[in-house]
């Protein structure tokens, strides 16, 4: 038998009545079953942050309809990890890297605009 | 076409892998693990049916200070480079080559990049193209940064404020 965890909890009026109505849609019987389902939700939610994804829905097409930001899901820091490299640069190249930054900023290419938009 | 796309890992079968560029592909099969490891740079790959069909590599570095004007170090440490992220490489084996892959990869990229950016202030990616890829580098936006040593690379750059504006325009067209 699986060890288990006993603890109380204080809900709003409003929000048992979505708790029931959620319930009923996900025909969970029992509020520690439906805990269970949503603490493995939102732990899938925070791995996917913690992997730098972001969660959306999309439509039948594909298409990014909404994307779940919460302040909370924000705080996640991804684990990416990424090195730090040195690379060699001549003084050219620095004078031009700041010609092109102080430049006016280009508009994104339609590639960029597809690729972006096609997640 | 189905794929996944992970950070590369010990099993993942690699030796098959062609995108036309021996360097290209002798640095996946036998490096990339290595420098992933040693914390040289970090490899993410899209695979399908468990093969490598195309993969970058990504990490962090700086540009130098000197030649750069003081409204862009603004806020950045005395002693420490304008950060950026650097694209080391990026291919898409020859089989998958023409159902952007490579599309889907480098906005990958741009997504970590983002999000990354949020911690380490990093506004720019660099890009060390092989010349005979520049003009695909270019359909993205990335500029080349005239002045190098190298004649056959090229670095490029590209602002993650394009990118974003990219995004914010998705996000402004309509939804049908």
């Amino acid at each position: 038998m699986k060890a288990t965890v006993k603890f109380q909890a204080d809900l709003a009026s409003a929000d048992d009545v979505v708790l029931n109505a959620l319930m009923e849609d996900l025909e969970v019987r029992s509020k520690a079953d439906f805990l269970a389902k949503a603490l493995a939700l939102m732990n899938w939610a925070v791995k996917e942050k913690k992997r730098g994804h972001r969660i959306v829905t999309i439509d039948e097409q594909g298409d990014v309809i909404r994307e779940l930001v919460t302040p909370e899901l924000e705080r996640i820091a991804p684990e990416l990890n990424l090195p730090s490299v040195s690379t060699t640069w001549t003084l050219e190249e620095v004078q031009n890297v700041a010609a092109l930054a102080s430049g006016e900023q280009p508009k994104p290419t339609t590639h960029l605009v597809r690729a972006m938009n096609r997640r | 076409m189905d794929f996944v796309f992970r950070r590369l890992e010990s099993g993942d079968d690699t030796k098959d892998f062609d995108c036309g560029k021996p360097q290209l592909n002798e640095y996946l099969s036998k490096y990339a693990r290595q420098d992933q490891r040693r914390m040289f740079g970090v490899t993410y790959v899209a695979v399908c049916e468990s093969k490598v069909i195309g993969y970058f590599t990504l990490a962090t570095t700086a540009i130098p200070r000197d030649g750069l004007p003081e409204d862009m170090l603004r806020g950045i440490p005395k002693y420490n480079g304008l950060p950026a992220f650097l694209l080391g490489r990026l291919a898409v084996d020859k089989k998958c080559q023409g159902r952007q892959i490579g599309e889907h990869l480098l906005s990958k990229c741009f997504d970590y990049c983002l999000f990354i950016a949020k911690w380490t202030g990093a506004r720019y990616v660099i890009a060390d193209v092989e010349n005979s890829a520049i003009s695909w580098y270019e359909r993205f936006g990335f500029r080349r940064i005239e002045g190098g040593r190298d004649t056959a690379w090229t670095k490029m750059l590209i602002d993650l404020e394009v990118v974003r504006t990219a995004i914010d325009h998705r996000a402004k067209s309509p939804v049908h």
